[in-house]
């Protein structure tokens, strides 16, 4: 019994140093294997293998050298942090993935939120300032007399030379009945001279239709954005085009940024029948959903139509214009689209920032990818039309450059094609009962 | 007796338990604490920048941690959810190149593993590439417009110096050489758009400002960034279509010159050296890595037994160095232990400490002549001017290049690295050689025909004649 417990007793005060021996020859095995590697490089000269970088470390590790040793003053940890993460999401080589630091993230709420007012004005980037491309029907920058053409050079005194035109249109931009100072350069005056501008709420029209061939009855319906509001203007325009006899629809998407997926789904549901897919939403994983014409929509035309994109059709301009393409209601003329097909996802990370992922992308029904990529140095892809047409560099969407609008000349000229092969008559729409499509 | 038998396996048991669990902690302990530490390994062959070289390197701590979580996250959420598999190790190498960047020192940046490994070639005396070593330089000049100046930064990449036998050396290119384009591409030096924003202040006629918006569009468009722009002079060609010469714009002085420059290794030998009028110990090291002070102290040896009465340094054009060598070759010449001074960053102060020699100092007791050029640049200036200030020495030549930059050589365990300035060097009275350059104490203008023949090489002849005065004195 001694004995016995006599050998216990030696074996706990084992404990500590089996315990201690497991732990050194753990050690000393780790060190051996650790200094593997360099072994290896000794003996035979090899390179030495790389192991893959953790990330966390690498960056803990460099950022703390920078704070501990950098001669120079560092930049603040935040901005040096911010910094990384904008270099590591522009490795993805997609602009849309993006890092919103503080700043970057109150914008954005503040431009997602609520109706913003402002003046009124489609602007563009011009050397020196922001462009009116052309002042609103009704808005406040018309009424105080702006033209297109007009070069915005400051507001409220602050100078727009180096600013880019999306901080300049926040600049503009304001609460409702306040005032805005701007200071504008226009051609043929030799001073810049100030107007000062009641911001109010701008309602901005999305559908502008033109007679574009008054002996054939041709009509360009022009969709300028996928807003709320823009499937009951289309249908609007629609009802005014079929009142007046239309013989052919030429459906501008031309210039056309996109907006709501919703709008584009609603859009799409006027010229293809019900329950046929408008989009395809795919993840990494592959298929997350599938998008379809919705039902009591449909006004089917039964005219000739043809659709007009550019590089300015994006987004949901490119789903409607893809999808009347593989549903064969119109033909696509003019020059690659956009080329953005892309669901971004927005999380909210600490320290008040946020990260705009991309984490889907939308496919045309036949499964094309709307994405353009960048191929050395160059956007290619997005949709290519079935007819090619390039416009002048310099031609501008306005009334005045009409002439040389090579695009519409030549959808002008499908169109009258067709209607020569069709009997007269029967290309004429169609009454049909309002009230269905009033939403 | 069996129940011994068992009874004694239950305690070895026990005891194998006891092993596991020990040897079990160990690794997790060890898993806590490594991931303070793994990722980073400071080259030793660079000083650290605080510690006596010896001394093991304090591993510094992030002073906001929150910052590394956030970091991780967005790195987290990227590699999840973005709608194609993610390359993570570009989303890291990414991150890591802009942190340097962000420092906005040239002399502090990412290296991609094939960076890194150039570096350690260039550095054992492989330069691949035009064999030229650059730097960028940012300047602040004015724009001048009509009647107006405006303020314009610039980033100019230049040519530090060219080495012996190289490409680049072959073609005619000089240290101090700005280079402009390579094969007709613009190497992005400024904002291209600054004379349109400067004719738009000036109001002037819109055709006027419309030709100089598109010039910047159309230089803007066939360009190179800088880092493009260096990754294509210091790479071999990759395959047979790149292997013809790259053609070079250069400014030089007032002049554009165009140079065609082929692009192969360079293998530079470390160290020449011989005897002049039997009674001169020529030493002209090409580089000052570990080969070279090796051979250095061979060298010095053989010329003192062949009746050195006087030596001559040559640092004219050398520009790869590490600080290490350096200062094992100044533990041959200098007579004082510290040979320099380092001014770094603690917090937000700045303190100098001593620049010590690694072993006691057995100088060569001759007299010694340093020759030095613009294309002198960072560890060879602070070796010229260390000798210059612990020797009985002269400097012969003209001001070297001005960067007193003390870099550490960071490494990654998959390869990749970045370099970082930690330092600035001094003369060890507090002498500023940075952006000024070591100041000959004789200048000697004129350039060598033959390098390191008397009769061809004018610094060399002022050299040699200061030292027939020095031997007579002793």
């Amino acid at each position: 019994m001694r004995e016995r417990g006599r050998a216990w007793i030696y074996t706990l005060l084992l404990t500590p140093a089996v315990f201690l021996a497991g732990f050194v020859g753990a050690e000393g095995y780790a060190r051996f294997a650790h200094s593997a590697p360099s072994l290896r490089l000794a003996l035979w000269g090899a390179t030495p293998s790389r192991e893959p970088l953790d990330p966390k470390d690498a960056f803990r590790s460099a950022l703390a050298e920078i704070e501990a040793h950098f001669y120079g003053t560092p930049p603040p940890i935040d901005k040096l942090t911010y910094n990384s993460i904008s270099g590591m999401l522009a490795a993805t080589g997609d602009p849309y993935t993006r890092f919103m630091d503080p700043e970057a993230f109150r914008r954005m709420q503040e431009d997602t939120q609520g109706s913003f007012t402002g003046i009124g004005a489609l602007l563009e980037d011009a050397p020196g300032g922001a462009r009116i491309v052309r002042p609103l029907p009704n808005s406040p920058a018309e009424k105080a007399g702006l033209k297109a053409g007009d070069i915005i050079i400051a507001v409220d005194g602050k100078s727009l030379e180096r600013v880019a035109l999306e901080d300049a249109v926040r600049l503009i931009r304001g609460p409702q009945y306040t005032e805005v100072k701007l200071t504008i350069r226009r051609n043929g005056m030799e001073e810049p001279f100030t107007v000062t501008i009641r911001r109010d709420i701008v309602e901005s029209p999305t559908v502008d239709v033109y007679l574009e061939d008054s002996e054939n009855k041709i009509y360009r319906i022009w969709l300028q954005n996928f807003s709320e509001k823009a499937p009951a203007l289309l249908d609007r325009a629609l009802n005014e085009i079929k009142q007046n006899g239309a013989r052919a629809l030429i459906l501008d998407l031309r210039a056309n940024p996109g907006g709501l997926l919703e709008s584009s789904i609603e859009v799409a549901s006027r010229f293809i029948p019900p329950d046929q897919v408008v989009v395809s939403i795919v993840g990494r994983e592959g298929l997350l959903g599938r998008r379809y014409t919705l039902r009591g929509r449909y006004r089917d035309l039964r005219i000739p139509m043809v659709v007009l994109i550019n590089g300015g059709s994006a987004s949901a301009s490119e789903i409607v214009a893809g999808a009347l393409r593989d549903h064969k209601v119109a033909p696509l003329i003019g020059e690659d689209s956009f080329g953005k097909g892309l669901v971004q996802t927005v999380s909210q990370t600490s320290h008040n920032t946020a990260v705009a992922i991309t984490t889907a992308k939308y496919l045309t029904p036949n499964g094309t990818d709307l994405n353009a990529k960048v191929v050395d140095g160059k956007r290619v892809g997005g949709l290519k039309p079935d007819i090619e047409v390039k416009n002048p560099e310099d031609w501008r969407m306005t009334e005045e450059d009409k002439a040389r609008d090579l695009q519409l000349k030549k959808a002008l000229e499908v169109l009258r094609e067709k209607l020569q092969a069709t009997q007269p008559g029967e290309g004429v729409l169609r009454a049909q009962n309002d009230t269905e499509v009033n939403r | 007796m069996r129940t011994k038998v068992v009874r004694g396996g239950l305690r070895l048991l026990a005891l194998a338990a006891l092993f596991a669990g020990g040897w079990l902690t160990r690794n997790i302990v060890a898993s806590y604490s490594e991931r303070q530490d793994s990722a980073l390994v400071v080259q030793r062959d660079f000083a650290p920048a605080l510690a006596d070289a010896r001394a093991p390197m304090p591993r510094p701590k992030v002073s906001e941690p929150s910052m590394v979580e956030l970091y991780y996250r967005v790195y987290s959420l990227v590699r999840d959810e973005y709608v194609e598999p993610v390359d993570t190790e570009k989303l890291t190498h990414g991150s890591l190149e802009a942190l340097l960047a962000s420092l906005n020192d040239p002399r502090s940046q990412f290296l991609r593993p094939e960076q890194r490994e150039q570096l350690t070639r260039a550095l054992q005396g492989e330069i691949e590439g035009i064999g030229a070593t650059l730097t960028v330089v940012n300047r602040k000049t004015t724009l001048r417009v009509g009647n107006e100046t405006t303020p314009l930064e610039q980033s100019l990449l230049q040519v530090v110096a060219v080495a012996p036998n190289s490409p680049a050396e072959k073609a005619g290119l000089k240290p101090g050489d700005f280079i402009d384009a390579i094969d007709g591409q613009w190497v992005i030096s400024e904002d291209p758009y600054a004379e349109v924003v400067a004719l738009q202040r000036l109001h002037s006629p819109r055709e006027q400002i419309r030709q100089a918006g598109e010039r910047a569009r159309q230089r803007l468009q066939n360009s190179l960034t800088l880092s493009e722009a260096i990754q294509r002079l210091s790479q071999n060609p990759k395959n047979s279509q790149e292997a013809k010469p790259l053609q070079l714009t250069v400014k030089r002085g007032g002049q554009t010159l165009t140079l065609q420059v082929a692009r192969a290794t360079t293998k530079v030998r470390p160290l020449e050296y011989r005897l002049l009028e039997r009674r001169w110990g020529y030493l002209r090291p090409h580089l000052l890595n570990a080969a070279a002070s090796r051979e250095f102290a061979q060298a010095l040896r053989t010329l003192k037994q062949g009746g050195a009465k006087g030596l001559i340094i040559d640092l004219r054009g050398v520009a790869i160095g590490q600080q290490e060598p350096a200062l094992q070759i100044l533990s041959l010449l200098a007579t004082k232990r510290q040979v320099a001074l380092v001014e770094y960053r603690e917090g937000k102060r700045y303190k100098k400490r001593p620049l010590i020699l690694p072993t006691a100092p057995q100088p060569a007791n001759l007299p010694i002549a340093v020759l030095v050029d613009r294309g002198t640049y960072n560890v060879a200036e602070l070796t010229a001017l260390a000798i210059r200030q612990t020797a009985r020495a002269r400097i012969f030549g003209m001001p070297t290049y001005g960067d007193a930059s003390q870099t550490n050589l960071y490494q990654f365990r998959d390869g990749s690295g970045f370099t970082l300035t930690v330092g600035r060097y001094l003369g060890i009275d507090g002498t500023q050689f940075h952006q000024r350059g070591v100041q000959p104490d004789e200048r000697v203008a004129a350039e060598p025909r033959m390098r390191g023949q008397l009769g061809g090489d004018p610094a060399l002849e002022r050299a040699v004649k200061w030292l027939s005065t020095q031997e007579k004195k002793s």
